[in-house]
């Protein structure tokens, strides 16, 4: 009890020993710079949220108001009618979903065969692995197109959803994991007679959750926000993803804002909501691994 | 064991569906690239092999590759400086001892999980001349409305600015983690014998984070070179060709124009440009761990 006083007195007369008669100043300072950071970030997002909601003829109106005067969905709806809102999420939602399946299957077979066997080649296949982060798309954007088209993967949904699979930064973020499982427990499921598919599929895999949650959102994330895969592969419209349904309105001669804004708030509202629930997932795989697929 | 041995091949099995994707999407198209860089393509004709003709075309002739990599020098030593500066400062202020981190620290970083193209529309409703909110705060203030992204050299300005702000999260929350991993018992002695927050700050705090802050500098900087997304869906790399970066004219040049074998000559030079810096930091890192 007389520790604990005795804790928050040093705790206290050190803070304003070391800020002096600044104490103060320096942490209005600090609240300001932050509310300053939170406008600067938060408006351009707001005004498009709020623009979302009202008629055209308000949109449109000269010197606007930032909330809506008359609340209305109608955007929304009439936006869903007359472009095929359905069709791109669709398509996204097929991409994104596939994608990551196919993820999370080919890179945690990848980081098991590399965490948990010795085997000839082995740090070789790990550092050309790791190295490919070095060759991002940008850089092979025609080769690869040529390689599609050999496949015939051109302007399918497959072309955008096996090619970005094999992510390194999935391979490296499960390998680091499966490192710290033990081998014991794979040994003596080998004496009870397990075979190595099993091993895999009922006890790496199991003991690997954390770092396949943090897989799966990054992977949501990647696939949903994808722009140049997609853009290359494909040509026709029906296969569209959402991003590039909403890049066609490029220019400065949009009409239908009000169908555009619907659009994009829709559109950002599924990573909203992954940001909103999974952020610390996405907060961990970032400490470990950067951003990038 | 015997048993063992017979399944020597079970890790390459494991390996195979990952590495074929490898192969197949990544390694052979980086290969494919250095020798389609060597031949003259074209809507009507086979290709011909020309030597490094490509090259020498891109830096002695093609006014646009001129343009794309000047333009891209501009954006990246803006971008990469405020990139620097803002991070900087913003987990500075995460670091302090605040109430509602966990919220403030998500205000920064969500323009992070944002799409390009979703960044890109924000930004022009926000911009627009007519009815976007700036211009329309400003004319408050009795300024007139401004053509933020159709004069040249505001939209390369806002392409920067955009561009910081949809990445500078991504930055802050890893300087904010260097931040957290410096020990406090260090501030706590500096404190005891007198030192200011600012002299903590330029002897403690950038010595230790230094690391750090190099790593947040060749990343942004490696992110900078590759941009396009962003800026293809805010200006389109206009107006004229005023904010067209290297890998927009390598699109332009290959999907646009057909020309393969000049797009794969200036995907090199973007290539080299990437390896180097990636080599820089690796370098850098294994040199720290020496000392």
């Amino acid at each position: 009890m007389s520790m604990d006083i005795f804790e928050v007195k040093t705790e206290s007369a050190r803070r304003y020993a070391g800020r002096g008669g600044a104490f103060h100043l320096t942490t209005l300072l600090t609240y300001a710079a932050l509310l300053l950071g939170v406008v600067v970030m938060f408006l351009p997002v707001l005004w498009m949220v709020f623009s979302s909601f009202k008629s055209l003829e308000e949109i449109y109106r000269i010197p606007p108001a930032f909330f809506p005067e008359k609340w209305i969905i109608t955007n929304y709806t009439e936006a869903i009618e007359k472009f095929p809102f359905l069709r791109y999420l669709l398509n996204s939602v097929t991409v994104t979903v596939l994608a990551t399946l196919l993820t999370l299957t080919i890179n945690s077979m990848a980081a098991f065969a590399l965490s948990k066997y010795n085997f000839r080649g082995r740090d070789t296949i790990f550092l050309i692995i790791l190295g490919t982060l070095m060759v991002p798309l940008q850089v092979i954007m025609v080769p690869v197109y040529m390689v599609m088209a050999r496949l015939e993967l051109v302007n399918t949904l497959w072309g955008i959803i096996i090619p970005p699979s094999a992510t390194p930064t999935g391979v490296f973020l499960l390998r680091q994991y499966m490192l710290t499982i033990p081998d014991e427990l794979l040994e003596a499921a080998r004496i009870d007679g397990a075979g190595e598919w099993r091993i895999f599929l009922q006890i790496v895999l199991p003991l690997a959750r954390p770092a396949l949650a943090v897989l799966t959102v990054f992977s949501i994330m990647w696939r949903w926000n994808d722009f140049l895969w997609p853009l290359i592969v494909i040509n026709d419209p029906n296969l569209f993803t959402l991003q590039l349904g909403l890049a066609r309105f490029r220019g400065e001669l949009v009409t239908d804002w009000n169908y555009v804004l619907a659009m994009t708030v829709l559109t950002m509202l599924p990573i909203t909501l992954v940001f909103a629930f999974l952020q610390r997932y996405l907060v961990s795989g970032i400490a470990t691994t950067g951003l990038k697929g | 064991m015997p048993s063992r041995r017979r399944l020597f091949y079970i890790p390459y099995l494991f390996l195979a569906p990952n590495l074929l994707v490898f192969v197949l999407f990544i390694i052979i198209p980086a290969i494919y690239n250095f020798y389609l860089s060597l031949f003259k393509t074209s809507f009507d004709k086979p290709p011909e092999f020309v030597g490094l003709d490509n090259f020498i075309y891109l830096f002695q002739r093609d006014d646009f590759f001129w343009r794309a990599l000047s333009n891209l020098i501009v954006f990246v030593i803006g971008d990469v400086g405020l990139i620097l500066i803002l991070s900087l400062g913003i987990a500075l202020l995460l670091n302090e001892d605040i109430r509602w981190r966990g919220f403030f620290r998500s205000v920064f970083f969500y323009p992070v999980l944002l799409s390009p193209v979703v960044v890109a529309l924000i930004w022009r409703w926000f911009l627009n001349t007519q009815y976007g909110l700036l211009n329309n705060i400003l004319r408050a203030f009795e300024i007139p409305p401004q053509p933020w992204l159709l004069r040249p050299d505001l939209a390369m300005l806002w392409v920067i600015l955009v561009h910081v702000w949809a990445t500078v999260g991504f930055f802050a929350l890893i300087l904010l983690a260097g931040l957290q991993a410096i020990p406090p018992v260090l501030y706590e002695a500096a404190v005891v014998d007198g030192a200011t927050r600012w002299r903590s700050f330029w002897h403690i705090t950038l010595p230790l984070l230094a690391p750090t802050i190099f790593v947040v500098l060749i990343l942004s900087m490696i992110r900078a070179f590759e941009v396009f997304d962003h800026i293809y869906a805010l200006t389109g790399g206009g107006p004229g060709t005023a904010t067209m970066m290297i890998v927009q004219y390598i699109y332009r040049t290959g999907f646009e124009m057909n020309q393969f074998g000049l797009a794969a000559a200036a995907s090199l030079v973007l290539f080299i440009i990437i390896f180097s810096l990636t080599l820089l930091q690796y370098w850098l890192g294994r040199l720290r761990e020496a000392v």
